[in-house]
């Protein structure tokens, strides 16, 4: 009988977000509400029993145990500087609250600086050269071509071209140090802007499919996991 | 006062700009990176009920100040406190009432809404494409194309093949092309945002005053 009222309710709150493509109303109100509320104490347990037991309460109990006064100290200080955090509500102290956000904010920002330069530009400027230990601009690729035309070859060849000059119309499109009569500049916007609206074409045709199959996932819930369940109880 | 309020602060940043450079790039320093990184999911905690807080208060300004809108605000409140308390209780008695409660508002509400609130965008952004259709620029046209051909391509069969074919290139070529050169520009901007931070230049995060 439970799992009747619960998947009824939850075919409700389905239908209840839906009924806003019709317009707002009280029932898309109610399930928006709900949801803010269920998803923020989701959260907090979350954050309670993924982050303040193992990450905080367990280690400094163990260093307490163990006798590791400095490993303690250094988790109550942090505790102390994330308390700064609750100063926010003071209109007075509010300032407070900048100390924990200056050390988020600056190791960070320090953090960041080496893996974004690897993974963001080296690692992708690599794979603009090379890819799996062969040159993107191979001319050998090119001759195969010529030399026995197919559609295969023709991907072979154009492949490592398309995806470098791709590359680099792309970032002279963002390239702002120069004016627009530049000829580089002037000349390169336009298969740019085509590179980039194919690219985000594709992002949201894949996007659309995504939402689509959530879409499929919840209709496949109402007709064939929660009217069965109904079938049967009412049989 | 200054020095307290804006100065340390700037200080604080700089500093621990610096130590969190230095940890990645110097291995020997590896063994302070975690020590240090034990501080992040403490602030990370602590910036969550920070969040809570500010929910609350908005929403017992909005029940004082709306009062036709009073209902879903505690609605909003009963539902963050049940999910909350029948989580923390529910945690340490295995197979309990609040476990039952928690699974169950976790199966039944949380996962439900969140996937309809997603599967609600399809909608939008079929509108929205259509809009950028209506521009008829024929690089938007580009975008819906290649958007409708990405779209056959994941679901091709039979002679709709060919589609699956094209998608694939679309894929492997030219959209990487352009993420690659926007991942290229966003690593940078990230870089130049960071030494911004750790030189003092960006203080936006400070706020005011």
């Amino acid at each position: 009988m439970g799992t009747i009222l619960w998947s009824t309710f939850a075919v409700f709150l389905t239908l209840s977000i839906f009924s806003f493509l019709i317009k707002d109303n009280p029932f898309y109100k109610f399930a928006e509400h709900l949801f803010a509320g269920i998803s923020v104490g989701y959260l907090v347990v979350i954050t309670f029993t993924q982050i303040f037991i193992p990450r905080v309460w367990k280690p400094l109990m163990n260093s307490i145990d163990t006798g590791n006064i400095l490993r303690s100290a250094f988790l109550i200080i942090g505790v102390f500087i994330g308390l700064l955090y609750l100063s926010r509500a003071s209109n007075k102290y509010s300032w407070l609250s900048r100390y924990p956000i200056s050390i988020v904010v600056g190791f960070g920002s320090g953090f960041a600086i080496a893996p974004s330069l690897n993974a963001r530009v080296l690692k992708q400027l690599h794979s603009t050269v090379v890819e799996d230990g062969q040159s993107l601009l191979n001319i050998q690729k090119i001759i195969a071509f010529f030399r026995d035309p197919s559609f295969s070859s023709l991907y072979n060849a154009t492949y490592g071209p398309l995806l470098v000059i791709g590359v680099l119309v792309v970032l002279i499109y963002f390239f702002f140090s120069f004016k627009n009569d530049n000829p580089v500049i002037k000349y390169t916007r336009t298969p740019a802007l085509l590179y980039m609206m194919v690219g985000f074409g594709a992002a949201f045709g894949y996007t659309f499919m995504a939402r689509i199959s959530l879409f499929v996932d919840r209709m496949n819930f109402i007709l064939n996991r929660w009217w069965p369940l109904i079938q049967n109880k009412l049989m | 006062m200054n020095f307290w309020k804006r100065r340390l602060p700037l200080a604080l940043t700089v500093i621990y700009g610096l130590a969190g450079f230095a940890m990645q790039i110097i291995p020997a320093l590896n063994g302070y990176r975690d020590i240090q990184n034990s501080w992040m999911p403490i602030l990370f905690g602590f910036s969550i009920a920070i969040g809570v807080a500010s929910l609350t208060k908005y929403h017992f300004t909005k029940m004082r100040r709306q009062p036709e809108e009073r209902v879903y605000s505690i609605i909003t409140f009963i539902s963050l406190v049940v999910m909350a308390v029948a989580g923390l209780i529910g945690m340490s008695q295995d197979g309990g009432v609040f476990t039952k409660l928690f699974d169950n508002l976790f199966s039944y509400v949380y996962v439900p809404l969140q996937a309809t609130i997603f599967s609600l965008l399809a909608f939008y952004i079929t509108s929205a494409a259509y809009r950028a259709f209506k521009v008829s620029e024929w690089i938007s046209t580009l975008l819906l194309v290649s958007g409708f051909i990405v779209m056959l391509g994941r679901v091709a069969f039979g002679p709709l093949m060919v589609f699956g074919k094209l998608s694939e290139w679309i894929m492997a070529v030219p959209t990487v092309a352009a993420m690659r050169g926007l991942l290229i520009g966003i690593g940078l901007g990230i870089m130049a945002t960071a030494i911004k931070i750790i030189l003092g230049i960006e203080r936006s995060y400070l706020g005011g005053e």
